[in-house]
């Protein structure tokens, strides 16, 4: 049978684990990263609907970002670079391709 | 008997300044409370004359584990007239805390302009010590008040953002966000600041546009008379142990 001075170390080093350790435990930049990173995500999501994604290809996209006095964020593209690969097939037989006039 | 009380007492005195001596030498105390003055005198040049911010921030198909952001600041003045008003020392954490102000009747500023101050008071804290174990919630605090600043030219000039899309057969294969932020910023005002009961610091900012617009002479176009914005800082890196990454 544990005594009485076992069971005041035993809940002591309980209250230690759990108690202030356990505050501790919940500090850090882990927090405030993932809560940047939904944001980012959002932002970006927005920014994607304003514009059309491609079935196929690379769209890259800057815009400059402005608060309004709502606190919403207003996203004006400037910059649009848009690459896409077109399916259409391809024919060998007596194709002859003039190139058009630099 | 009463001889023997002189001798008892030199004594007793001898063992107590033995024991005292040690505990109040020594520059530490010193070098802490001149390192905050220090820090207190850099957070009203950044607010009077300001400073200049660089951050960006970048993340990968929306996983916290790619995240990388970093903030730069940057500030060189010569300010006459600092009056440091409050100097707190904690000998047991080997902390001090200094408050300083300033009150300017013009300046030129970090964008060159010449602005009148109209002898305004200019308050700011500084936290320093002698002893890298302590130092935890000070950096917190300093990555906090960047952090804010940041928010704030955010807030005012808005920022740059970068999105790189790949969609293969309708089907997203790679997605980068970034984000840019680059200006002067000058006048910030610290409102309030503190630590959470976990540690990790918070500093609240203030931009009065109508001042600032006043104080430059130009109007500050924006829909706002005040940005109040929040910054937070930690102490501990749980994210890299997390993402068991080194940087």
């Amino acid at each position: 049978m544990p005594t009485k001075g076992q069971h005041i170390v035993t809940i002591s080093l309980l209250v230690c684990a759990f108690g202030p350790g356990a505050a501790l435990a919940t500090a850090g930049n882990r927090v405030m990263i993932e809560e940047r990173v939904k944001e980012l995500s959002e932002l970006n999501q927005q920014l994607l609907e304003q514009e059309e994604l491609p079935r196929d290809g690379k769209l890259e996209l800057k815009a400059e970002a402005r608060y309004l006095q709502d606190g919403s964020i207003n996203l004006q593209v400037y910059s649009r670079k848009f690459s896409t690969v077109d399916e259409k097939p391809i024919t060998f037989d007596g194709q002859q391709t003039k190139m058009p006039a630099q | 008997m009463p001889s023997k009380y002189p001798v008892f007492f030199l004594a007793v005195l001898s063992c107590l300044m033995l024991v005292a001596t040690p505990a109040m030498a020594g520059n530490k105390r010193i070098m802490s409370v001149k390192a905050a003055k220090v820090m207190a005198e850099r957070a009203l040049v950044e607010s009077v004359y300001g400073l200049k911010l660089r951050a960006e921030e970048r993340v990968e198909d929306m996983v916290s584990a790619s995240f990388i952001g970093n903030t730069e600041s940057k500030t060189a003045a010569q300010i006459k007239g600092i009056v440091f008003e409050e100097v707190i020392y904690d000998a047991n954490q080997d902390i001090a805390q200094v408050t300083a102000s300033v009150k300017m009747p013009s300046i030129t500023n970090i964008d060159g302009q010449t602005v009148n101050l109209g002898n305004k008071v200019f308050r700011r804290v500084g936290f320093a010590t002698s002893t890298p174990k302590a130092a935890g919630p000070l950096k917190a605090l300093r990555a906090a008040e960047l952090d804010a600043y940041k928010e704030l030219i955010k807030q005012l000039v808005g920022f740059e953002l970068e999105s790189h899309t790949t969609v293969e057969n309708f089907m997203l294969t790679s997605d980068v966000v970034k984000t840019k932020v680059m200006a002067t910023l000058f006048m910030a005002e610290l409102t309030e600041y503190g630590w959470t009961p976990e540690g990790d610091a918070y500093v609240k900012m203030q931009l009065n546009l109508k001042e600032a617009s006043e104080v430059l002479g130009q109007n500050i176009i924006t829909d706002r008379e005040v940005i109040d914005v929040e910054g937070q800082g930690a102490q501990v890196d749980d994210f890299t142990a997390a993402n068991g990454k080194k940087r």
